[in-house]
């Protein structure tokens, strides 16, 4: 019944009860009548029967004598008085069905000649006529003369006095089930206003607290459920029924509510002025697309823009290299993840390094990353003085061998220009083919020579620290111009492996020159200490090899030295860790090429067999960007 | 809206519940559209009246008196194109007979109007059959209070009542003659009872109660016990209410013994039979009259109802004396007349009825207006008082 679930519950109620009244009235009503129209028509059979009786003993002698003027006297008189309402008609007949007196003054009932004729006079019967919706009971009582029949006398007894009744039984019915339905729909209004009234006062509150208005206070909560009951002297607390149960868990469940969004609020601020005044810069952004929805005061110092600059802009437009080395999924356990070293630009071009920490978290209902950046360009302009300083140091280590390249070229000039000046003390002509060879020389010589200063200029150039798309085939051939004569000489040999379809790399071509240099010196010291103290049966050798690994470039630098005791496996990338004599090296060399594989997203590992050599690996990840073809191979 | 639905059921089964529990009406053929007794050219009339017997004499008289202007009428040709048909029926002034007499004609003569009736047990027998078949009746031979009082619109008085002539005879007695011991001599029902009634009522209004009450049965005349009663009061005056056998005899055996007080009748005594079997017993003897003495004195100036009265008594019924009750008849017959003709020609017994009611201060040339007004269902209310002189009736100024 979808039209009683529509009904609000006061008029659940209403209908409910009221629809129970009335059926059960009705039935009241029906049983009622139909017991009382039962009893009453066997009441006036009975009477009816009676008047017939007595009219049957005072007709008697008239019968006989046919005097038809008494027996009409009589029939008449048997009507008189309140009679008259429920006897029809009364007729006297003869043993013959002939009618000898009667009370039909306007005219016979119709049909009641035929009737009287064919009906047997000797026994007394009840039968019904009803003629034009007018009906009787028609009885007929024999007139006996001693064992003879030598009458009968006919009562009609009208039912309209039983139906007068019935109708005066049925309006006071009906009046009384109006007066009930009155009565009840008062009584249920108040009996479901007593339960609807407090569900009702319950929503306007809930629904005010949901609006986040808690200014509500337990008095007006509970006289407001309490006030549609009725008046009680021991106070709304002191009720047992429902309601007022209702009421309390209403209380305290608002004022937990109350509590903890207080607590809430709160913790909020707290967090709102750690945000503000946090010494880090910390932007918000989204979950996706890492736009800026807001960053504190520090951010907006660090980085120069204005808040409403930075609202709407993606984090990574002020990043140098977008968000290459920044990937979004921290995990399922990972509550943060950061990126080190990553570059950006600050408003004014300047640029910034930072540390970024990232954490999930959500803002003003939305799921977002909370972002720190913590300045690090100090900390990067450090690095670069000290890996300056370590390459100072080698340029030191470098210097013998650079002088010996440098003085080859120049004893070749040195030779060719004395030549040309003892030629000319002599006053003797040069031959043209002499000339031109000696000029050549000197010139090819000379360029060697700038060759080698400018490597020199270029490895020990001061860098910043960028980032920029390179092949590290160019950086190993780049160590091997300079150093590789030298390890040459020295009886090692260095082979190159190098595969021509190595993929590029983001990275720095003179640091990854660096970190190459600094494991090939280290892989020299290595096998020119095994060939000076160990027993060996082969030529030492350090190969340089390099191939792509799924989307990764990796570096290898082996040599066949003495290997690193697995002890000290962990303390190699120490700083200042050398197994060098003092005044030899500073133990800078492999801190500085793992900070520089760091900062480049790239990872080295270490592999030794003492005595037998060192494996060290190098691998970044291959750079996509950019439209070069990446499969393009480079020699 | 589904609230207007469900109501709209509980209408309907409210409604279907009653209709079951009801019946209709039953269907009644009386009602203001009743024809009966009135075809194209006929209007049929019943009576039922003492013709025969001992009160004979009062019936037959009354029928002449109302015949003679009735067929008067028809000579001229009726009223409204209509002939007027009286049935009469002797009942013998015996109320079973009047009784079935009155369910014949109603039922089987299917009369247009009642008319005509004698006496008052007969007439009181017969008001449920007038109320039942609602039937006019018009003009009874009886002064009686239950015909008057409660007002029926089927009976029609002309006459005064008993109380009024008893009032006169009272007031005549007390007033006039200084008496102020009263008996009453009455027949034993109800018409004796009502004219009892009636002067007890006159005779409270000058603070007297009546001295001696004697009775006879009515159809005897053991007047005897009633007399010795009577006698024993050394009453002034009797006022009897009887009919004419009766009174007589009592009237002469009061003589016979020496008893000569104030006799009073009323009307119904019969006048002229009552002056007849008294002889010169009779003089004195006080007869209250309803209508004016049914003779043509000089002076005052004949009246026209009386004279007509008598003119076509003459015509009709030679061999009959103009009297008392005759001409009550015939202010019957005049008044009966009256509503038919202003009835109109739709003549339905509704009609007539309205046509009666609007008789008022209509004077049927006998110096006595007939008024029906609405509270007292009743035309005429003079009262005459005769007396009996040289076996004549004779008007007391």
């Amino acid at each position: 019944m979808t039209f009683f679930d529509h009904l609000t519950l006061k008029n659940k109620i209403f209908f409910t009860c009221l629809g129970f009244v009335l059926l059960v009235s009705v039935l009241i009503a029906l049983f009622t009548r139909a017991l009382l129209i039962s009893s009453l028509t066997s009441g006036l059979k009975d009477r009816g029967v009676g008047i017939a009786q007595s009219i049957a003993d005072s007709a008697r002698v008239f019968i006989l004598t046919e005097n038809r003027v008494e027996l009409t006297a009589i029939a008449y008189d048997a009507r008189l008085g309140n009679r008259k309402d429920f006897v029809s008609y009364l007729v006297i007949s003869d043993k013959d069905g002939q009618i000898l007196g009667h009370t039909f003054t306007t005219g016979f009932f119709p049909g009641i000649r035929k009737v009287i004729r064919q009906r047997n006079p000797d026994n007394l019967s009840i039968n019904t006529l009803d003629q034009r919706g007018y009906s009787v009971f028609h009885i007929s009582v024999p007139v006996k003369e001693g064992i003879y029949t030598i009458g009968a006398v006919h009562v009609g007894l009208d039912k309209k006095h039983i139906e007068s009744l019935i109708a005066k039984l049925r309006l006071i019915f009906l009046s009384f089930l109006s007066v009930i339905t009155v009565i009840f729909f008062f009584l249920s209004h108040r009996l479901a206003l007593h339960i609807t009234r407090p569900i009702t006062a319950l929503i306007r509150y809930t629904d005010q607290i949901t609006k986040g208005d808690f200014n509500i206070l337990p008095d007006a909560v509970s006289g407001g459920i309490a006030a549609s009951g009725p008046p009680d002297k021991t106070g709304p607390y002191d009720k047992e029924d429902d309601i007022a149960r209702l009421t309390d868990s209403f209380i305290k469940m608002t004022c937990q509510l109350k509590e903890s969004t207080d607590r809430l609020k709160e913790s909020q601020k707290k967090y709102r002025s750690l945000f503000r005044s946090g010494p880090n810069p910390i932007f918000v952004v989204e979950k996706t697309g890492f736009r800026i929805l807001d960053a504190n005061p520090n951010a907006i110092e660090l980085f120069g823009y204005g808040l409403e600059e930075l609202i709407g802009m993606r984090l990574f437009d002020l990043a140098k290299h977008g968000q290459d080395h920044f990937s979004n999924d921290p995990g399922p356990d990972q509550a943060m993840m950061g990126s080190s070293k990553a570059g950006f630009y600050k408003k004014d071009g300047t640029s910034v390094f930072v540390n970024i920490h990232t954490s999930p978290s959500t803002y003003k209902d939305e799921d977002v990353i909370l972002v720190g950046t913590t300045d690090i360009s100090e900390l990067v302009e450090k690095d670069s003085q000290l890996i300056q300083a370590s390459k100072m140091a080698n340029l030191e280590k470098m210097s013998a061998g650079i002088a010996h390249e440098i003085s080859q070229p120049l004893n070749a000039i040195k030779m060719g220009s004395e030549y040309l000046c003892m030629m000319q003390e002599k006053n003797r002509p040069v031959n043209k083919d002499d000339l031109h060879m000696v000029l050549t020389q000197i010139s090819t010589q000379v360029t060697r020579a700038a060759e080698i200063v400018g490597r020199l200029k270029t490895f020990s150039r001061k860098t910043g620290f960028t980032s920029e798309i390179i092949n590290i085939n160019e950086c190993v051939h780049a160590v091997n111009k300079i150093i590789g004569r030298q390890i040459a000489l020295q009886n090692i040999a260095l082979v190159l492996d190098l595969d021509t379809c190595l993929p590029r790399v983001l990275a720095h071509h003179n640091r990854i020159e660096q970190v190459v240099f600094n494991l090939v010196t280290n892989a020299r010291d290595a096998v020119n200490e095994k060939m000076e103290t160990m027993i060996h049966d082969q030529k030492g050798q350090i190969l340089i090899h390099t191939f792509a690994d799924h989307s990764n470039a990796v570096l290898e630098i082996s040599d066949n030295g003495t290997g690193i005791a697995p002890g000290r496996m962990d303390s190699i990338f120490e700083s200042f860790y050398t197994t060098k004599e003092m005044g030899e090296g500073l133990g800078l060399g492999l801190p500085i090429t793992r900070g520089i594989v760091k900062d480049y997203n790239g990872t080295i590992s270490v592999k030794s067999t003492p005595g037998k050599g060192t494996c060290f690996q190098i691998i970044f990840p291959a750079h996509h960007k950019g439209t070069e073809d990446e499969n393009s191979c480079y020699r | 809206m589904n609230i207007f639905r469900y109501l709209t059921y509980l209408l309907l089964c409210c409604c279907i519940s009653t209709c079951f529990s009801c019946s209709p009406p039953p269907q009644s053929d009386l009602g203001p559209d009743d024809t009966r007794g009135v075809t194209a050219d006929e209007i049929r009339i019943g009576s039922s009246l003492a013709l025969k017997g001992h009160a004979g004499y009062l019936g037959t008289q009354m029928l002449q008196g109302a015949m003679s202007y009735i067929l008067h009428i028809n000579s001229q040709g009726g009223i409204h194109g209509r002939k007027i048909n009286l049935t009469a029926l002797d009942d013998g002034y015996d109320p079973t007979r009047c009784l079935y007499n009155t369910q014949q004609l109603i039922l089987e003569e299917q009369v247009f109007a009642l008319f005509c009736y004698v006496g008052t047990p007969t007439t009181v027998r017969i008001i449920p059959l007038v109320n039942e078949a609602k039937i006019p009746l018009v003009g009874m031979f009886t002064g009686a209070n239950r015909l008057r009082s409660p007002s029926n619109p089927f009976l029609i008085n002309i006459r005064a009542s008993y109380y009024q002539e008893t009032q006169a005879a009272v007031d005549y007695m007390v007033k006039t003659k200084g008496f102020d011991r009263v008996a009453v001599f009455y027949q034993y029902d109800e018409y004796g009872f009502d004219g009892l009634r009636g002067t007890e009522l006159a005779l409270q209004k000058y603070g007297l109660i009546p001295v001696a009450k004697g009775s006879y049965v009515r159809g005897t005349l053991d007047v005897e016990a009633g007399l010795e009663t009577i006698m024993a009061s050394r009453a002034q005056a009797v006022v009897m209410i009887g009919t004419y056998d009766p009174c007589a005899k009592f009237i002469i055996l009061a003589r016979q013994n020496g008893f000569f007080p104030l006799f009073h009748n009323v009307s119904f005594v019969g006048s002229k039979e009552l002056a007849r079997r008294l002889g010169h017993d009779g003089e004195g003897v006080i007869v209250s009259q309803v209508v004016p003495p049914p003779t043509l004195t000089p002076e005052p100036s004949p009246l026209p109802g009386v004279a007509e009265y008598i003119r076509l008594l003459a015509s009709h019924y030679p061999d009959t004396r103009p009297s008392f009750v005759g001409l009550e008849g015939y202010m019957n017959a005049r008044i009966l007349c009256e509503g038919i003709e202003r009835a109109g020609r739709d003549l339905t017994r509704e009609q007539f009825l309205q046509a009666i009611a609007s008789i008022d201060d209509y004077d049927p040339g006998i110096l006595n207006p007939v008024s029906f007004g609405t509270r007292e269902y009743q035309g005429l209310n003079h009262v005459y008082l005769t007396v009996i002189k040289d076996g004549d009736l004779v008007l007391i100024k």
